[in-house]
């Protein structure tokens, strides 16, 4: 089976110390350090991974973002002012689609957004990893949904709750740029209502659900596409083009059952009205994806019109309309519209949205003695870089991250939808 | 832990309609 979901690189960033300067030696405060180090670590050498279980990767990310809410926050019971500690350390990180030039902050809440986006980008490479196998039983479907909603969550937490608390600009373009997010948040939700619309076809839903669905799935894919249009086609007109191949698919998907739901309440004329344009516009997904295989830039190269999710729709909608055309000549009579039915049916069933989710509470180890063991004065003026743009520009490039190959099923899947996700 | 059985917050019933994970109406069999 071919690819089906693109993804964009991960994010890179440089490797963190935490050797905090402290006021006294204290075995406790000396262990947040280690801990934060480790857990970075641990966690930075899962994310590359997308075969990894979310079982496995839940549980660090959930261990570092413990221990780095005591770098942002006080401790309980102290007051609810930003911790002392969120400006001690430099944290260098690149975004997804801007290439290997990071973007440095002397700020831990600069580190926070960019570790859940980097997570959401995980749990997007492994549904996707899921989605390929040969095999993919109801409950691995299950966790594609899953996995996409989590990502979607976990990026709308970072921009809605944290992104607008950075202290300094956005770079245009970076994954903290709205258009961006936006993207991402539509792209993740519109993957995750794909697998709902091939559990629909598969159960045999009737045509009116599956159409409205398909056209949510549309809207979403166009809200994405549309969001980074402005931003560099060069960097970005690879991923646009394959939101844009979606949009397009899924307006045919939806033309298509509308349709069919036409057809079977007798609209024989406006029946056919829609298949010719689910036609047009099924011709125009398989353009924007010899587009899509055409525009270099950042991010995997998928071949959609290679999947056989894609390709049984061709002949569904000849066989439909050459049904519809051939019972208009014998049985209807009916006038076709000049222009093509307004797709109004408002979805009730199967809309997906994202994944609420919050921080873990603070790990243990921050309590009021802990914090108070640390030396603000000492944290604030240690590391030259933080000030110099030239100190920044000498340290040079991050390297892109080397991500694990997953294996890809180069066979049809044997079931209705043709999806892989079933 | 094993994944949960069903998404976190999903509805069972929407509309006064049973609905499986996905949101989508249970078919009956």
């Amino acid at each position: 089976m071919a690819h089906w979901f693109h993804r964009n690189p991960l994010k890179a960033t440089a490797q963190v110390k935490f050797d905090l300067k402290l006021v006294a030696s204290d075995s406790q405060t000396i262990k947040i350090c280690s801990d934060l180090r480790q857990a970075r670590l641990r966690l930075l050498e899962l994310l590359p991974d997308a075969n990894h279980e979310i079982d496995v990767v839940e549980p660090a990310l959930t261990l570092y973002l413990a221990l780095l809410r005591g770098l942002i926050e006080v401790p309980e019971g102290q007051s609810s002012d930003w911790s002392k500690l969120r400006h001690a350390i430099r944290f260098r990180w690149t975004h997804s689609v801007l290439g290997n030039p990071p973007e440095s902050q002397v700020d831990a809440v600069f580190e926070l957004v960019s570790v859940l986006q980097n997570a959401a980008f995980w749990y997007m490479k492994h549904a996707s990893k899921i989605s390929a196998q040969e095999e993919v039983s109801m409950d691995e479907a299950k966790l594609v949904h899953r996995s996409l909603r989590r990502g979607a969550g976990l990026l709308k937490y970072a921009q809605e709750e944290w992104v607008d608390k950075l202290l300094e600009t956005t770079p245009v373009g970076s994954d903290n740029d709205p258009r961006v997010h936006t993207a991402y948040l539509n792209q993740a939700t519109a993957e995750a209502q794909e697998v709902t619309i091939a559990r629909a076809i598969e159960l045999k839903h009737n045509a009116g659900l599956i159409s409205a669905l398909a056209n949510e799935t549309f809207k979403l894919f166009t809200t994405a596409a549309d969001a980074i249009s402005s931003l560099e086609e060069k960097k970005f007109g690879h991923w646009t083009n394959y939101l844009r191949l979606k949009a397009a698919f899924y307006a045919a998907y939806a033309y298509n059952y509308a349709g069919q739901n036409m057809l079977n309440q007798d609209k024989c004329g406006e029946a056919i009205r829609a298949l010719q344009e689910a036609k047009k516009k099924y011709e125009e997904a398989g353009e924007l994806c010899k587009e899509y295989a055409k525009t270099k830039g950042p991010g995997t190269q998928v071949k959609p019109e290679k999947h056989e999710f894609f390709r049984r729709l061709a002949p569904i909608i000849a066989r439909t309309l050459e049904k519809c055309e051939r019972e208009n000549g014998m049985i209807y009579h009916q006038k076709i519209p000049f222009d093509p039915p307004v797709l109004e049916l408002k979805a009730t069933y199967g809309l997906v949205s994202p994944d609420d989710y919050t921080l873990p509470p603070a790990a243990p180890l921050w309590t009021p003695v802990t914090y108070s063991a640390f030396d603000l004065m000492k944290n604030l003026a240690e590391d030259p870089s933080a000030n110099s743009k030239a100190a920044q520009k000498a340290e040079g490039d991050l390297p892109p991250v080397k991500e694990a190959a997953i294996h890809e099923t180069t066979k049809d899947h044997k079931n209705t939808s043709g999806c892989s996700v079933m | 832990p094993n994944a949960p059985e069903k998404e976190p917050g999903a509805e069972t019933v929407k509309d006064g309609m049973p609905v499986d994970e996905f949101g989508l109406p249970q078919m009956t069999s």
